[in-house]
């Protein structure tokens, strides 16, 4: 499987913050869910492969280039969508987008304005009378627009409404039935991904927690609970977040396989998590 | 072809789909030869990850139950009847066993149990 | 790298509009008064022409988007000189051509523009804005759009100041060959700027000693490597910049 993306022990260091020693690749063809908690690195990381910062030290090789040698080879082929969307305010929605056409050479107008349409968007419309939702539709449109085999979207859908977000899944369902294609997103609505993400990566406090397929997480990963008298120093080096309370404990373990073989079925019960569930335990974890 | 998947069940989605696969295949619901929908348009239409049908397709084919020609996509593979027919024998006799315990557990005599039996097969006629 | 400098124009149509509308409105009473006064505003004017794209820019973020789309970062900087070198040399077009056409159209106003002004003196403006330009895009880029136009007062003076104070040291370097009034070993041409008070004249000097042609080249190759330093100040700034 080639990498659409690839990224070796990046590091970017900001005065409060750094990330450490991130590596993880995407492969053509799939679908990529970036997660974690707010401030955690998620757009660091987008704004890294877009080159809006630079990195401190490691490697990120877009189309198997690297990101700043080839950067405007690679940035032709790429769909961007941001949290908050650079455009004119004052400017109409077509005006933007002609700003913005004219320097992609693969631009398909058609195509734009079929996504204009089936988005429900007014191109004559100002860009600072739309709502957050159509900004980031207006985003899209312009980014499928132009033949990339790239997208890169960075919360996309925080303030749409859960109608559009299903069409936006199926958007993106549909990209990748073109093997050439991928996709890469970050949110902290991790029910989007649950669906549609064929990989995860969980990034918390500048470091990558786990980078794979969701289908492995969600079988290798569950919460554990018990009664309190399970718990003691090594079996708690098996949980994350233990959180105990009047008649129990709850956990997350990513050791399923051997919690159930240490504990059987009858004394404790595993449940399969969510990914909302492993953001919870893991941002409350200290560390286990 | 048919498959329900169920995000609640016990089951991972993968190997949902390929149970359903293969009881189709048992039943004769699925024939020889016939095509199944590429991996990614298998996903797409069940809302799910590209992955996820794939490694259901491998199984499926590690088993023997689908051939995948590259380039052309996956079809039902030439089952070997005698293979099928020990298969559906083989979900018979575990349901027997089943019956068998649960008999024993409740002390039913094997006389008893064969009676059931009969009246049973006589029915379904 | 000419569609990304016309970008600024589409996006600063309205208030560009409105400047240009604003000086040829403005304009007759000021050339009645001064040249000098009416030059030294269209500077101005010519100023803030440049810079209203950079304005409008610096609101939006949208510096974001063009590093975003396949453009090489050296041609956006490229394209910010290349919109404001437009401005300029349209504001500076336009104002002499409004003046003629007053002259033409409106006699009464006794303006006499072409017995007013030299080459020299259109130039010496032209060449300070330009200057000034110059100085300012590095600034904007390295500390924004807001705290440029702050300081920006002073760069001007500063500029008034260094540019005459520039050329009139590469002259005293070789008072000789290039002195230009009588006043003795320090003759300098600042003494004589700063006594006349006229920035219009001190170009009309050299060129008086030198004849047009070699003061105009001078001058001009003096702009360019200005100009120049000033772009590649801007490139390295510009990479370095993260958003």
């Amino acid at each position: 499987m080639e990498n659409i993306l690839e990224i070796k022990s990046l590091k970017k260091v900001y005065n409060n913050f750094t990330l450490k020693d991130v590596s993880f690749n995407l492969p053509y063809g799939y679908i990529m869910g970036l997660i974690g908690p707010n401030g955690a690195g998620k757009t660091t990381i987008i704004k890294l492969i877009m080159n809006l910062i630079k990195r401190n030290s490691g490697e990120i090789k877009v189309f198997g280039k690297d990101n700043i040698k080839s950067e405007v080879e690679i940035k032709s082929k790429i769909g961007f969508v941001y949290d908050i969307p650079p455009f004119y305010e004052h400017l109409s929605l077509s005006q933007n987008k002609a700003i913005v056409s004219q320097f992609y050479s693969d631009w398909n107008d058609q195509l734009f304005g079929r996504y204009a349409k089936e988005f429900e968007i007014n191109l004559k419309s100002k860009f600072k009378t739309l709502s957050r939702g159509m900004k980031m539709k207006f985003q899209l449109a312009l980014a499928l627009s132009h033949n990339a085999y790239f997208i890169i979207l960075d919360e996309p859908t925080s303030g749409l409404d859960p109608v559009f977000r299903r069409e936006l899944l199926e958007i993106f369902s549909e990209l990748i039935q073109d093997e050439k294609k991928a996709i890469l997103f970050s949110t902290h609505i991790t029910s989007d991904l649950e669906r549609i993400a064929d990989f995860v990566t969980f990034i918390k406090d500048g470091d990558i927690v786990f980078s794979e397929s969701k289908d492995l997480i969600l079988e290798s990963w569950g919460i554990v609970k018990g009664g309190k008298e399970l718990l003691g120093t090594e079996v708690e080096s098996l949980f994350h977040g233990i959180r105990k309370h009047e008649y129990g404990f709850e956990a997350l373990t990513p050791y399923v396989k051997e919690i159930k073989q240490k504990f059987g079925k009858t004394t404790v019960s595993i449940e399969k998590p969510t990914l909302e569930d492993i953001m919870f335990f893991m941002t409350n974890s200290n560390g286990g | 072809m048919k498959i329900i998947i169920s995000n609640s069940s016990e089951n991972p989605i993968y190997e949902q789909i390929t149970n359903q696969i293969k009881s189709q295949i048992i039943n004769g619901d699925l024939q020889e030869g016939e095509t199944l929908p590429s991996i990614r348009k298998l996903a797409s239409e069940l809302g799910i990850s590209v992955i996820t049908t794939k490694r259901a397709y491998e199984e499926l084919e590690k088993e023997g139950f689908i051939d995948t020609v590259g380039g052309k996509g996956s079809f039902i593979s030439r089952q070997n009847k005698e293979f099928l027919r020990e298969k559906k024998m083989k979900v018979v006799e575990e349901k027997l066993a089943e019956a068998v315990s649960e008999a024993k557990m409740l002390g039913i005599r094997f006389k008893d149990l064969n009676e059931m039996l009969s009246i049973l097969y006589k029915e379904e006629e | 790298m000419l569609r990304l400098s016309l970008k600024d124009f589409k996006v600063g149509k309205f208030f560009l509009l409105i400047n240009i509308g604003f000086w040829t409105i403005m304009s007759p009473a000021l050339l009645v008064m001064s040249v000098d006064l009416y030059f030294l505003l269209i500077t101005l004017g010519a100023l803030i022409m440049s810079m209203i794209p950079m304005s409008a820019e610096s609101r939006d973020n949208t510096e974001i988007l063009y590093i975003s789309l396949p453009i090489n970062r050296r041609i956006i900087v490229f394209s910010r000189y290349m919109s404001s070198f437009i401005s300029i040399f349209v504001t500076f077009a336009w104002s002499v051509l409004w003046a003629l056409i007053l002259d033409k159209y409106l006699p009464v106003l006794n303006i006499g523009i072409l017995h007013r002004i030299s080459l020299s003196g259109l130039l010496t403006f032209i060449f300070f804005t330009v200057f000034v330009i110059s100085i300012l895009i590095p600034i904007i880029i390295r500390f924004g759009f807001m705290f440029s136009i702050t300081i920006s007062i002073f760069v001007t003076a500063i500029a008034a100041f260094g540019f005459t104070f520039g050329i009139t040291y590469l002259i005293s370097l070789n008072k000789d060959l290039f002195s230009l009034t009588n006043q003795g070993e320090n003759g300098m041409l600042l003494l004589s700027i700063v006594k006349s008070k006229n920035l219009i004249y001190f170009l009309g000097q050299i060129m008086n000693r030198y004849g047009n042609t070699i003061s105009i080249i001078t001058i001009a190759a003096a702009m360019a490597l200005v100009v120049f330093i000033s772009i590649k100040i801007s490139v390295k700034l510009f990479y370095r910049k993260e958003f």
